[in-house]
């Protein structure tokens, strides 16, 4: 008998000896008593019945043909059950991992943190209806400057404002207060991509009712690219329009910011003040159609000139606050990496070193996808070894088990 | 008859591999099997569940992880472990012997006195006790595949079975 560890003499020496008795050889006198135990020992073993070994005999001749079926079925529904549960967690774990790409896509990440659509709490309803304006998409990615009006404008609230306004307050929507709302918006676009980036940038505006305010597009060979736009969108379709904005197919958003500011007070007084001057100039108008005093006439006439020219000064203040809350302004900056033209690129041709770069250049990503997959399938790798030792342990156990206590 | 040290082939020489294996330990395998049931007809259903589950994976041995023998009585030992637990009840060694094992007139008195005082003692082994016995006795497996089979080292398989031994002849002794 072997063994990787010593073992004592004495015990050896017996082994040995109930080995040598098996094999049929003498052993010792010393070992007569255990001999004996082995021979018996032996000879107490159950034999199978010869009909048993005949019909045995049979089944492996048929190579388990018929009889295994009952076997087999088990075997293989069972089987079957681990390959659809398998093939159920699989499909389970993909749709998991669309979906978190998915939604990881459709909310940029901004620094780290996840952009959603969450934003400041303010008082309109956001309208996701996409309109198709498209006016400003012929701005063209090179437009330098400028207040490109939008066709789509006279349907914006804001234009809908009337031209003269009266004292009494417009009717608030929401809650009751005049927020405005502004945001910043930054993207990164690839290499070269300026330009189809900008043209997105006016393909959104126009389709949400928008304008473009200004805008500045920068591209140039081997220097970064750079744009930036200054939008102005209904404030209904501002949400709408920074998320398709988000979403720009040749750039990623690199930062955002929401603000808003509550001026309902600035407006009410502003108002308020107007509603004081009209009343102030409806007396002045009346006494001076009943006076006949030329000096005092002429006092209640300039009285009343000031009056209207502080007015129109209201009115003006108060159209242009509900200017600031009826549109929304967009501050959009877009950066772009210097284009960069290899030599060998631009000369065309084949040549051992370009080659050579690019099976480098090919090896390097190659080795960049395998660390990657290494770094996902090590450690799954890890945990499926784990699980099968720990579940081989606990079927070995629960079988034992059927031994009872030893 | 040996079946080991032959390289893996064709599906023809599997299959001679495995009916060589069969012809090998159809015996030993019923002897350990049936002593651990200690019932000879669930004894004959788990042979034929063994050695068909054997014959099925027979391309999946890996002869790195120990001879044919030891892999075999492996496949047995569960296709047995998971009778006894279906059946729910604790398995025991036959300590009664099979009719054809009773002693013969042949025998003298004293070696029918010696049997059946340990035919008594093997009852007072522990269930893995009285399996390591259909092991080495029953089955005529070496230590090296005792030790494959019941998932120890081979020191260890030595060291129990010295003990079991031990604790056979003081049981006889008691006996008789």
């Amino acid at each position: 008998m072997q063994s990787a560890e010593p073992l004592e003499p004495e015990v050896l020496a017996a082994l040995e000896a109930i080995d040598a008795t098996l094999h049929g050889e003498p052993v010792d006198p010393e070992h007569a008593e255990l001999a004996e135990l082995a021979l018996i020992l032996r000879d107490e073993r159950p034999v199978p019945t010869d009909a048993f070994l005949a019909r045995l005999d049979r089944r492996v001749q048929d190579r388990f043909a018929a009889p295994a079926r009952r076997t087999r079925s088990w075997s293989w529904s069972l089987s079957a059950h681990w390959r659809a549960s398998a093939t159920a967690l699989t499909a389970l774990a993909a749709l998991i991992v669309a979906v978190v790409i998915v939604s990881g896509r459709s909310h940029p990440v901004v620094n780290g943190l996840t952009v959603g659509p969450s934003r400041p709490t303010v008082g309109y309803s956001s309208s996701s209806g996409a309109g198709s304006g498209g006016a400003g998409s012929s701005a063209g990615a090179t437009s330098s400057s400028g207040a490109a009006s939008s066709a789509a404008a006279p349907h914006s609230p804001a234009s809908a404002a009337p031209k003269s306004l009266s004292a009494a307050p417009a009717p608030r929507e929401g809650h009751g207060r005049d927020l405005t709302q502004s945001a910043r918006l930054g993207l990164q676009a690839r290499a070269g991509q300026i330009a189809p980036v900008a043209q997105e940038v006016f393909n959104v505006i126009g389709a949400e009712h928008g304008v473009v305010l200004s805008s500045h597009v920068t591209q140039a060979t081997g220097a970064p690219g750079y744009a930036t736009f200054s939008l102005q969108v209904p404030t209904g379709r501002l949400e709408t329009t920074l998320n398709r904005l988000s979403r720009l197919r040749h750039s990623r958003v690199t930062m955002r910011e929401d603000a808003s500011a509550d001026i309902t007070s600035h407006v009410d007084n502003t108002a308020a003040a107007l509603a004081a001057l009209q009343a102030q100039r409806r007396s002045l108008l009346r006494q001076l159609a009943a006076t006949d005093v030329t000096a005092q006439a002429d006092r209640l006439q300039r009285e009343a000139a000031r009056a209207l020219a502080q007015i129109d000064r209201d009115q003006s203040e108060l159209q242009r606050l509900r200017h600031r809350v009826a549109d929304s302004t967009i501050s959009v900056t877009v950066q772009a990496p210097p284009i960069v033209h290899h030599q060998h690129h631009a000369t065309g041709g084949f040549t051992f070193s370009r080659a050579l770069h690019d099976a480098g250049h090919i090896l390097l990503v190659a080795a960049g996808v395998a660390l990657i997959a290494l770094a996902v399938l090590v450690p799954l790798g890890l945990v499926v070894v784990l699980c099968a030792w720990v579940w081989s342990l606990v079927l070995r156990r629960r079988r034992e088990g059927a031994l009872g206590p030893s | 008859m040996s079946v080991t040290g032959r390289p893996a082939g064709t599906a023809e020489d599997s299959w001679e591999r495995f009916e060589a294996l069969y012809r090998e330990t159809r015996r030993d395998l019923y002897a350990y099997v049936c002593s651990l049931l200690g019932d000879p007809a669930a004894a004959e259903d788990v042979i034929a569940v063994a050695f068909e589950r054997a014959y099925r994976r027979r391309r999946t041995f890996d002869r790195r992880r120990g001879e044919e023998r030891a892999w075999l009585f492996g496949i047995a030992r569960n296709a047995a472990l998971d009778e006894l637990r279906r059946r729910k009840r604790v398995a025991t060694l036959a300590t009664e012997p099979p009719d054809e094992q009773v002693a013969g007139p042949e025998d003298g008195a004293e070696v029918a006195l010696r049997r059946t005082a340990v035919r008594a003692a093997l009852g007072e082994l522990s269930a893995r006790e009285r399996e390591l016995v259909a092991l080495k006795f029953g089955a005529g497996l070496n230590g090296g595949e005792i030790a494959k089979v019941l998932g120890m080292s081979e020191t260890g398989v030595s060291t129990f079975l010295y003990r079991t031994m031990g604790k056979l002849r003081e049981a006889c002794d008691a006996e008789r």
